[in-house]
């Protein structure tokens, strides 16, 4: 009853917003939407996360139009042209083979997006279904897979990154699996622990009455559940897998030299720190920027998505 | 009936929201005196509310405004969180539904009732630990020695509440505010613990607000009942009246309840009518 | 002339729990009959195993000694989809036994999917009907909705599948007095429509009375003795303890004869 009065409340509009106020929605797919749209005014009222929403929305748009927004070619060397300081004709300098640090870090955004969504595509399916299904099915199942994760939680997450690259080689491909390989742990255990109350709850329960297989509560009804901590804690690892990605680049095990990636330019503009402070400060600045936008989006996803951590 | 206990006049609570307040009581008047005073109420009526309001203990957020609230003459509006912290405990004290949240869960039970006395009465510990031992027998604990030894969870859930009892009454209070005191209890055991309830209050004199949303159980062990609906009091009338109840929502409530002396083929629903919202209300039979 | 069959029977059911060296008898040693289309009743205190009786007989616990029959057949310890289809149950608590993220018409249709049963959308809105919500409730998620709400929306889930008994586990318990009312309306009115057998938990006598017309009174895992509704409404036991349950049912305090002032 007070849903009505709140909503006859506000004053009536047209086209998409009543449409998105309409007390009854009408289709299972405005029912969805309507509670997308109470979600995303919820963030909206966030000014941390929506701070870091449109962070993360500009290094996305100039990763995605870098060819167009840099004004040098990233790999040609100017040696006339080199240790510049920031000015009209090189917005942020240039680096010690005289190429162009704002084109480079233009570049080296599609370097560590392409590094941190990949990785979290192939961590969060991952990490979910091992999670659940040794949460949900427990016995044995649920003893061999989470011993397997406790061997892999038993390394620093850098440290196992260097022993998969040094096996693999050094290389963003063979880094991105090296780093996947250390982050899915975390996600496991989060989403087995998740599973674990709520296999206990009575909507289960009922769903196993109706004759529901494992694998249909597993994937209907425990992973939606799921989801939303594991949307958070992914994004909150964004952070930690940008650092990861550098820290793995400025050891010249990532992304190798001509490549623009934030990590091996901070690695190169280290002998120059003391002299030509904006090579290793610039990319430092993307590093520390792209990570703390993750962080502060994923808090205020936690907010929107689960209620219980508010 | 002497001066009453507690006298509010014209109480309102009101929560600020982001866009726009709620009224969760809306101008209640009422009197305790040294009496059982039921207060019922389906949940969101404003009850539990009320009863928190008497001790200022309402949460955050919420604003209580008031012609007058009185406690044995000392305005409860006006008082200071420091006056409040010798009224509560010392002159009202309160108890809630579940034991097992109310008790320390570190601390023998013994010494927390000896604790709740000595914080109000100046007395040597070996004083205080007769008096909480005396407290255990007369909720009618068989053990006391043993009992005072344990710790909260090592009780059952009527002994807990009974335990409850014994340490709120032992500051001998003027006035207990009981919020759902029986509800986490089976029925036999809710039955013993209301005994014993009823028994200490009536032998000291104690006023007892009862919140509850349990008519037939008000209604049984209170003199007076004040059934609330959305914020206000619909109806103030002696318990052993309330077959007579004039206002439509109490009666719809008494004929909701399967009963066990008449069988009926179906119950009546209340069909909650919007002009209750600010319509008459009824004391003692007649319009208020 | 051959005895009524009953449909659902217990024999000498035992559950317990706990580690091997310490079990812990909840349930001991229970038998007892429903015949078809009637409604029986488990009265009891908390923890006296009325609620691990249902469960086992739902098929959630199936760690249970004795035998529980359908029909004259033994159910198997793991129970088929067969039996899903004929026997379901009600949860006690509305705000729990609805997935937080489903909409009313998923968590309607998903049991017509796991049967392969026809006509979803119709039976949905039939079954919305039937439980007294109108279509604006088919795209709502629980949330929306109040306890009372919820809880036909729990019953529809039940019956959308037409089983023929339904295990209620204090169905009204969490809810208001007033909504309760309605509940115990629409399972009585449910009840004679669909020809169903009910099988109800309740702590409360008066609700047992009004749904039931023979319980069992249940005292530390045992049905220490099975009255008629009539019998409960006239205080007609044999046992103690159900005496003594039904006079703390009916007043709330023992008065001693108090002194005429």
């Amino acid at each position: 009853m007070t849903d009505k009065a709140l909503i006859s409340a506000s004053p009536p509009r047209s086209g998409y917003s009543a449409w998105l106020r309409a007390p009854v929605p009408s289709s299972p797919f405005h029912a969805r939407m309507q509670q997308l749209w109470l979600q995303w005014r919820q963030l909206r009222s966030n000014a941390s996360a929506l701070f870091g929403l449109i962070v993360i929305v500009i290094i996305l748009v100039a990763a995605l139009f870098a060819p167009v927004l840099a004004t040098h070619d990233i790999f040609e060397q100017n040696l006339a042209a080199r240790l510049l300081a920031p000015s009209g004709q090189h917005w942020l300098g240039t680096d010690e083979l005289g190429r162009d640090v704002y084109s480079r870090l233009l570049f080296g955004a599609r370097i560590t997006l392409y590094i941190a969504l990949l990785t979290t595509v192939i961590v969060a399916p991952i990490g979910l279904i091992v999670g659940t299904t040794a949460g949900y099915l427990g016995g044995w199942v649920d003893t061999v897979l989470m011993r397997i994760v406790d061997v892999f939680l038993a390394f620093p997450n850098l440290i196992l990154a260097l022993a998969f690259v040094a096996a693999l080689g050094p290389g963003i491909e063979n880094a991105i699996i090296a780093i996947s390989l250390a982050s899915w742990p975390p996600i496991a255990r989060l989403a087995r622990a998740e599973t674990l109350t709520i296999r206990k709850s009575d909507y289960i329960a009922a769903m196993r009455l109706q004759g529901a297989s494992s694998l249909r509560i597993i994937f209907g009804h425990i992973m939606p559940m799921c989801i939303p901590s594991v949307v958070v804690r992914v994004t909150l690892n964004m952070a930690a897998i940008i650092l990861t990605a550098a820290g793995l680049g400025f050891l010249g095990l990532g992304a190798q030299p001509p490549s623009p990636e934030w990590g091996t330019m901070l690695s190169s503009g280290r002998e120059f720190v003391m002299t030509s402070w904006w090579i290793a400060a610039i990319p430092g600045c993307a590093i520390l920027l792209t990570s703390l936008a993750f962080n502060l989006l994923g808090d205020g996803l936690r907010d929107v998505l689960d209620p219980r951590h508010g | 009936m002497d001066e009453p206990l507690i006298d509010v006049k014209d109480l309102k609570i009101r929560f600020r929201g982001a866009k726009r307040d709620f009224d969760a009581v809306r101008g209640i008047s009422f009197t305790i005196g040294r009496e059982k005073v039921g207060i019922v109420g389906e949940s969101g009526s404003g009850k539990s509310l009320t009863g928190r309001s008497l001790l200022k203990l309402t949460p955050k957020g919420a604003h209580i405004s008031a012609t007058h609230m009185r406690f044995k003459g000392t305005d409860l509006l006006a008082a200071s969180e420091r006056d409040m912290r010798k009224i509560r405990g010392n002159h009202i004290s309160m108890i809630l539904q579940d034991p097992k949240y109310s008790l320390n869960p570190l601390m023998r039970i013994g010494n927390q009732i000896v604790e709740a006395y000595r914080l109000h009465h100046k007395a040597p510990p070996a004083e205080a630990k007769a008096k909480a031992l005396a407290m255990l027998e007369a909720v009618q604990i068989r053990d006391p020695e043993r009992v005072f030894k344990l710790f909260p969870h090592e009780v059952s859930g009527g002994m807990g509440q009974r335990v409850m009892i014994a340490m709120m009454l032992i500051p001998e209070p003027d006035l207990i505010i009981a919020d759902e005191p029986t509800s986490a209890l089976d029925v036999t055991v809710r039955r013993q613990v209301l005994t014993i309830l009823d028994e200490l209050v009536t032998r000291r004199g104690t006023g007892l607000m009862f919140i509850s949303h349990d008519l037939n159980l008000v209604a049984s062990f209170c003199d007076r009942v004040l059934v609330m609906y959305a914020g206000r009091i619909m109806e103030d009338i002696p318990a052993n009246q309330l077959h007579n109840a004039r206002h439509p929502y109490t009666q719809s409530l008494l004929e909701s309840l399967p009963r066990l002396d008449a069988a009926v083929d179906e119950l009546k629903v209340p069909v909650r009518d919007p002009e209750w919202l600010d319509g008459p209300v009824y004391r003692n039979g007649v319009l208020a | 002339m051959t005895p009524k069959r009953p449909l659902i029977e217990a024999v000498g059911l035992s559950i317990s729990f706990g580690p091997l060296h310490a079990r812990n008898r909840v349930v001991d040693d229970v038998s007892f009959r429903i015949d078809k289309g009637e409604a029986y009743g488990l009265i009891g205190e908390s923890g006296c195993g009325k609620s691990t009786i249902l469960r086992a007989l739902s098929g959630l616990n199936s760690d249970y000694e004795g035998a529980l029959t359908l029909n004259n057949q033994e159910l198997p310890k793991k129970r088929g989809k067969e039996f899903f289809r004929r026997a379901q149950m009600v949860f006690q608590d509305p705000y729990g036994s609805l997935h937080p993220r489903k909409i009313v018409e998923k968590v309607l249709t998903e049991p017509l999917a796991i049967h392969g049963i026809d006509r979803a959308s119709e039976r949905v809105a039939e079954t919305l009907d039937a439980v007294g919500l109108g279509p604006s409730f088919r795209y709502r998620y629980p949330h929306e909705l109040s306890g009372g709400q919820r809880q036909r929306v729990a019953i529809a889930r039940a019956l959308i599948t037409e089983p023929e008994i339904l295990l209620l586990d204090e169905p009204t318990s969490a809810l208001d007095v007033s909504v309760q009312a309605e509940i115990l309306n629409l399972l009585k009115r449910l009840r004679v429509e669909r020809n169903l057998t009910y099988l109800m938990v309740s702590h409360d006598l008066a609700v047992i009375a009004h749904i039931c017309e023979r319980a069992g009174m249940m005292y530390k895992g045992r049905i220490i003795e099975e009255l008629t509704s009539q019998q409960i409404r006239q205080s007609q036991a044999k046992e103690d303890y159900t005496r003594d349950f039904l006079t703390a049912s009916v007043e709330a305090v023992a008065r001693r004869d108090e002194v005429v002032g």
